[in-house]
């Protein structure tokens, strides 16, 4: 079993929480840890560089800091696919546009909306792209 | 009767059944050349022309296991057609001929600066089928790269980077009994140089090979348009091929996908074929239609086919 190392923003700390939890139940050594605000690069980096190797990083945070972190884990040498982002319940969600692929943001997922872009009418549905942290919208005719 | 020859029709049994039907390829042959091919090739170029980034999708850490496969392809459309193809490797000068197009791609393997595209993309447009590599990480498997002109309802550049599980995860009755699991657990097993093949069917409404979830909106309509009349013209039963090879090399999995369309008026005029294709259809589970886009259509289908087989009854 690899080691699993979460990190979430201190709003996401419930989300965060669960996912320890899950993992536990599985079996896996997991470990959370609270992102200090603003997050700071480079500490976040020298933290990856001491984790054991194959180490799975998953996060719980906002878009901006979600990058930053992927960049900071990329230079520790994790891969794309050792960095999962966890699922937010925020009561909003984004909508991959299966017509044009842009992504729209705080939809619901029981209601179908027009994507902003191409202005086709989508029905959102429950498939999730962890590499995109979206769910799928289905054109309706 | 000539577009019967050679199509793979799918149904080994008179009633429809849920399994991985994959079976063993001896010779290991991952592509195959047909008399589509000119044909073909130019619908691809033109897709990738207009449409790229729907059509051509990588990750960057996939580039070492493009390069093994535009090597190991233009080797086999070599070694498997030479009249058609030619290949030479000197150190790592490269120089492949397609005499069916007239052209050359003369390269130097693994100088990227040699090559005007991805080596993927270069290579994907001197075959038929459509290529998918899935990254074999600790953790699973990850589509990484994807030249796909002619899928079948689904997007390449949504599934980008996804595990190969959630990829999956719509499809009815795939989480059951762990069958999910076990699929991949069989990829993950599969030997370097072995290529393992199975068939996979739906159908297609007009003759479209490339019917992508992007343009949905355009192919989808003229599910509603099928009649015990028309459907002859119009329903095109659509199989793919699909291949898995696991490259030497990098140890990722090659999937390739060579799909062929075969118009339901040609279908019938085999027997045993239509017998079978009436049987399936009717077997069929609901969620399965459903997922298929059969539903609309298929008490219409099912009557044409009872049409005709009644009228066979009555020939003999």
């Amino acid at each position: 079993m690899r080691h699993i190392l979460i990190l979430t923003e201190v709003r996401f700390k419930k989300d965060g929480l669960k996912e320890k939890e899950l993992r536990k139940e599985s079996g896996s050594s997991v470990e959370l840890k609270l992102l200090d605000s603003p997050v700071d690069r480079k500490k976040i980096e020298q933290m990856l560089k001491d984790k054991p190797l194959g180490t799975m990083l998953i996060l719980y945070t906002g878009g901006a800091t979600r990058k930053l972190i992927r960049h900071a884990a990329n230079s520790a040498g994790f891969s794309h696919e050792d960095v999962r982002i966890g699922k937010i319940y925020t009561g909003t969600y984004r909508i991959f546009c299966s017509q044009c692929h842009r992504i729209n943001g705080k939809a619901s997922l029981e209601k179908s909306i027009i994507c902003i872009s191409c202005g086709q009418h989508l029905e959102p549905s429950d498939h999730y792209s962890s590499f995109h942290d979206a769910y799928l919208g289905y054109p309706i005719l | 009767m000539s577009r019967l020859n050679g199509f793979p029709f799918p149904f080994t049994k008179d009633q429809y059944t849920y399994s991985n039907n994959s079976v063993p390829l001896d010779p290991a042959k991952t592509i195959t050349v047909t008399a589509d091919y000119k044909n073909e090739l130019e619908l691809i170029r033109k897709l990738l022309q207009k449409h790229h980034q729907r059509c051509f999708r990588s990750l960057p850490l996939s580039i070492e296991s493009q390069w093994e496969i535009m090597l190991l392809l233009f080797n086999e459309l070599a070694s498997c057609n030479p009249e058609s193809f030619t290949f030479q490797k000197m150190g790592g000068e490269c120089l492949f001929q397609n005499h069916l197009l007239a052209e050359e791609e003369a390269f130097v393997f693994r100088d990227v600066s040699t090559i005007d595209l991805e080596p993927l993309d270069l290579v994907g447009r001197h075959v038929q089928e459509d290529l998918i590599i899935m990254g074999d990480r600790h953790d699973g498997l990850f589509l990484e790269a994807g030249q796909l002109c002619f899928p079948s309802n689904w997007s390449l550049a949504f599934v980008q980077g996804m595990e190969f599980k959630s990829i999956h995860n719509q499809v009815p009755g795939i989480q059951n009994d762990g069958f999910i699991d076990k699929v991949e657990r069989f990829i993950s097993k599969i030997q370097p140089g072995a290529v393992w093949e199975r068939k996979n069917w739906s159908i297609t409404v007009t003759n479209k090979l490339d019917t992508p979830l992007e343009t949905y909106s355009v192919w989808g309509k003229h599910r509603q348009e099928v009649t015990c009349e028309n459907a002859g013209d119009l329903i095109h039963l659509r199989v793919e091929v699909q291949r898995l090879f696991r490259l030497p090399m990098n140890h990722d999995v090659l999937f390739t996908i060579h799909t062929y369309l075969l118009q339901l008026n040609d279908l019938i005029q085999q027997e045993s074929w239509l017998k079978s294709f009436y049987q399936n259809i009717k077997t069929l589970p609901e969620e399965i239609a459903e997922y298929k886009g059969i539903s609309t259509y298929r008490t219409e289908l099912l009557r044409f086919l009872e049409n005709h087989m009644e009228k066979g009854r009555r020939g003999r």
